[in-house]
C-alpha cells in the first residue's frame, strides 16, 4: 500500500514538474505575468511530491551512471559555462566605460587612497580593511578603472569556478557542472554583479573555498585541509562582515552539532571545531584591531536592535517578495536538494548556510535583503544536487527539463544584462571629473543628491574631507530635514545662516537636477550638468 | 633498481615542470604582445598587466597549492575521492587552477598585512620581495613534503 501511494506521488511529480516547467517558459517568453499566479508555492508543491524521487536510481540509468559523462562534454559544458558568465557581464561594457552600480564612487576612493586618507567613515565599516589591503596588491598590477571593471568580472568568474568546486565536492562531478551553469544564468547573481557588491562577491569566494576545505577535512581528517579553511574563514572576516556573519553563525551552529553521529557524541572533534572558530576569529579580528575597531562597534548595536524590532534595516538589494519570482528556474530543485540532506538526516554547512540565512531573509533580521545573495549562493549549490537526483531518476526527462529550465533564465538574464545601465551619464561623470582643476585647493562641494554623492567623491579628484552629500561620509552636518529644508530655500540670508556650518569657499555640484537659491550662480554647464558657485 | 626508477621519474617531472613553465611564459608573451597591439594600452603596460597578474594572482597559491596537495589527478579519477591514501593529497587541474588563484589572494594580503603592521611599506619594491618570499618558502616547503611523500 506505502509502495503504491509512493509510485503515485512520484507519477504525479513528474507530471507537476513538465506543467512547472511549461509555466516557467511561458513567463520567461513573456506570455505569462511573473506574478499572475503563486508560481514560487508551485515551486514548493513541486520539490515536496519530488522528495520520493531522492535518492532512487533508475535501474535503466545504472550502467550509465556508473560510466559518468563523456570527458569533452564535461569540458565543453565547463566552459560553456565560464563563457556566459563572463558574456553576459560583459555585455553592459560593449561601448561604455562607466562601471555599473551605486557603490562604483564609493569603491573608486576607498581602493585608491583609502589606507591613506583613513576616513572616519571607511574606518567605521564604509570598506573592511581586508578589502583594502586586497586591493593595495592589485593596484600594483592594475589601474583602478581596470579593477573596478575587469578584475571584478574576473572575480564573478572565480566564483563561479568555486561553486563548481564546491558542489562537486558535496554532490559529485555533474551536480557541480549543473551548479555552475545555473550560476551562469542566475538573473539573481546578475543583479548582484550589477549592484556592484564588489566585497560580497570576493568574500563569498573565499567563504566557499573555506567551506570546500572544511568539507574535504570531514573526510580527509588532513590538518593541512583544515588549517586552509581556518586562514580562508579568517580572511572572510577582514573582507567583509555580512558574509563572515552568516559564515560565523552557520559555522557556529555546524561546530555543535557535527560532532553527534549514531547517537555518540564527539567530544575531540567539538574541541577541534571550537579550537578552529577562535583561530578563525583571532585572524579576522587581528585586522580590525586598531584604527579599524570602529567598524565592528558600530555594527553592534544595529545587529542587536534587527533581532528585538525586525523589518527595519533592510540592505540595499531585491525584496524577498521579487527574489522569490527571480528563481522559479532553480527553486524547487534547490528546495529538492536541501530535501536530499535532510532526508539522510545529514545537517552540513550548507544545509545550515541556507537555513540559517532563509531565517534572517524570512523573518527580516539585521540587513535581510543583502542576505538574499548569500540565500541565492547556498541555493545554486542545492539546485546543483537536486536536478543530479532528478537525472538519477529520469536521465531524459531530467535533463529535457533542466535545458529547458536553463534557457528560460538565460532569456531572463540576458534581458537584464542588455538593459543594465551604468547609474550615471557621461557627460555628468565628464563634469564631476573636471571639477578639480577648476575650483580653489581647498575648496568643498556641497552635492545636491544622493545620487550623484558615490561619484563625486570617487571621481572629482578631491580629498573625502571636500565632498559634503546628504547622509554620506564625514564632512555632512545636517539630518535630513536639514538637507529638505536646504533643497526648499531660495532667501539670500536663511542660506548664509544654513551654510555658516560648512567651510569656505564652497560649491555646489547639481548634476541635472533642477536647482535654483540667490546665494549660487552657475560657475560651469555642460550639456545641461551645472557646477554652482556659493557668492554669498 | 627502485632508486634509478625513482630518479628517472623525478627527472621527468622536473623537465615536464620546465616545458609547462616555458610555455606558459611563451603563452604569456603572446598575450602580452595582443593586448598591447589591440587595446589602447601600451606593450609596457601590457606586459605588467599579464606577468604581474601571473606573479600576484597566481603563482604564489599555485606553488602553496603543491604544498597541501602533492598529486594533480586525472579527470576519470575525479569521483573516486579519499579510496586510498594518495588521494587525500590529490586535487585535479580545474580545482588547483582556482585554488592559486584563492591561495594568492588569501596568502599575498595576508603576508602585506602584517609586515605592514611591523612597519614595512606598501610598495612595488617591497611587495615584489614579499611575494617572492612567499614563493620561494613555499617552494622549499613543497620540496620537502614532496620528498617525504615519495619516501
Amino acid at each position: 500500500m506505502k509502495g503504491k501511494i509512493k509510485d503515485v506521488v512520484g507519477e504525479t511529480f513528474w507530471y507537476l514538474l513538465i506543467a512547472y516547467t511549461l509555466f516557467v517558459i511561458l513567463i520567461a517568453l513573456g506570455f505569462l505575468g511573473r506574478y499572475a499566479l503563486q508560481f514560487h508555492m508551485l515551486a514548493v508543491v513541486v520539490a515536496l511530491f519530488g522528495i520520493v524521487i531522492i535518492g532512487k536510481v533508475n535501474e535503466g540509468n545504472n550502467g550509465r551512471e556508473k560510466r559518468g559523462m563523456n570527458k569533452w562534454l564535461y569540458y565543453g559544458l565547463f566552459a560553456l559555462g565560464i563563457i556566459v558568465i563572463i558574456a553576459l557581464r560583459v555585455v553592459p561594457y560593449i561601448r561604455n566605460s562607466i562601471p555599473l552600480g551605486y557603490d562604483a564612487g564609493i569603491y573608486k576612493y576607498g581602493i585608491e587612497g583609502g589606507l591613506k586618507n583613513m576616513d572616519n567613515w571607511i574606518l567605521s565599516g564604509g570598506m573592511e580593511p581586508g578589502f583594502l589591503y586586497l586591493m593595495e596588491i592589485f593596484k600594483l598590477v592594475f589601474s583602478v578603472d581596470t579593477i573596478l571593471v575587469w578584475v571584478f568580472i574576473a572575480f564573478c568568474v572565480l566564483l563561479g569556478i568555486v561553486i563548481y568546486v564546491f558542489t562537486r565536492e558535496l554532490g559529485g562531478k555533474r551536480a557541480g557542472l549543473i551548479a555552475l551553469i545555473i550560476y551562469a544564468v542566475s538573473v539573481v547573481q546578475f543583479k548582484v554583479f550589477g549592484f556592484m557588491y564588489y566585497k560580497n562577491i570576493v568574500a563569498l569566494c573565499i567563504m566557499l573555498f573555506s567551506l570546500f576545505f572544511l568539507l574535504r577535512y570531514e573526510k580527509s581528517e588532513k590538518k593541512s585541509d583544515l588549517s586552509i579553511f581556518v586562514v580562508l574563514g579568517g580572511l572572510v572576516g577582514a573582507i567583509h562582515r555580512p558574509t563572515f556573519y552568516i559564515f560565523g553563525l552557520s559555522y557556529f551552529v555546524y561546530a555543535f552539532i557535527r560532532p553527534y553521529e549514531k547517537g555518540n557524541y564527539d567530544y575531540r572533534k567539538l574541541l577541534i571545531n571550537v579550537l578552529s572558530g577562535v583561530v578563525i576569529l583571532v585572524i579576522a579580528l587581528s585586522f580590525y584591531v586598531g584604527s579599524f575597531m570602529p567598524a565592528i562597534t558600530s555594527v553592534l548595536p544595529g545587529v542587536a536592535q534587527a533581532f528585538v524590532s525586525p523589518g527595519e534595516s533592510p540592505g540595499t538589494f531585491i525584496s524577498f517578495f521579487e527574489y522569490q519570482f527571480s528563481v522559479l528556474a532553480y527553486l524547487p530543485f534547490a528546495l529538492l536538494g536541501l530535501f536530499h540532506f535532510l532526508k539522510k538526516k545529514d545537517f552540513n554547512i550548507v544545509v545550515l548556510w541556507v537555513l540559517i540565512s532563509g531565517a534572517i531573509v524570512y523573518f527580516q533580521f539585521f540587513f535581510f535583503n543583502r542576505f538574499i545573495i548569500h540565500l541565492d549562493v547556498a541555493l545554486i549549490v542545492l539546485a546543483g544536487i537536486g536536478f543530479d537526483s532528478l537525472i538519477k531518476n529520469k536521465r531524459k526527462l531530467g535533463i529535457l527539463v533542466l535545458s529547458l529550465l536553463l534557457i528560460s533564465a538565460v532569456i531572463i538574464s540576458s534581458y537584464e544584462a542588455q538593459t543594465s545601465k551604468p547609474l550615471i551619464s557621461k557627460y555628468s561623470l565628464d563634469m564631476i571629473k573636471e571639477i578639480r582643476g577648476n575650483i580653489e585647493v581647498n575648496a568643498s562641494v556641497l552635492v545636491i543628491s544622493r545620487e550623484y554623492s558615490p561619484w563625486v567623491m570617487g571621481y572629482s579628484g578631491l580629498h573625502g574631507e571636500n565632498v559634503i552629500a546628504p547622509g554620506l561620509f564625514d564632512t555632512n552636518k545636517w539630518n535630513e530635514a536639514d538637507w529638505q529644508k536646504f533643497w526648499n530655500l531660495s532667501g539670500k540670508e536663511e542660506t548664509k545662516k544654513m551654510l555658516s556650518v560648512y567651510d569656505k569657499p564652497l560649491y555646489l555640484f547639481g548634476g541635472t537636477k533642477s536647482f535654483k537659491n540667490e546665494c549660487f550662480e552657475v560657475f560651469l554647464e555642460s550639456k545641461g550638468n551645472k557646477l554652482y558657485k556659493y557668492t554669498c | 633498481m627502485s632508486k634509478n626508477i625513482l630518479n628517472r621519474s623525478n627527472k621527468g617531472s622536473v623537465r615536464r615542470i620546465g616545458i609547462g613553465f616555458a610555455v606558459v611564459l611563451i603563452v604569456m608573451a603572446v598575450v602580452s604582445i595582443a593586448i598591447g597591439a589591440f587595446s589602447s594600452l601600451g606593450y609596457g603596460e601590457s606586459f605588467r598587466i599579464v606577468f604581474g597578474s601571473f606573479y600576484v594572482l597566481f603563482l604564489p597559491g599555485f606553488i602553496w597549492s603543491y604544498v597541501f596537495f602533492q598529486k594533480t589527478k586525472a579527470f576519470e579519477e575525479g569521483e573516486n575521492r579519499f579510496g586510498n591514501e594518495g588521494d587525500k593529497v590529490a586535487i585535479d587541474w580545474i580545482e588547483r587552477v582556482a585554488l592559486s588563484f584563492a591561495l594568492s589572494i588569501a596568502i599575498v594580503p595576508l603576508v602585506v598585512f602584517y609586515l605592514n603592521l611591523i612597519g614595512v611599506k606598501i610598495n612595488v619594491f617591497n611587495s615584489f620581495f614579499s611575494i617572492l618570499g612567499i614563493i620561494t618558502v613555499g617552494l622549499a616547503v613543497a620540496y620537502w613534503r614532496n620528498r617525504k611523500f615519495n619516501s
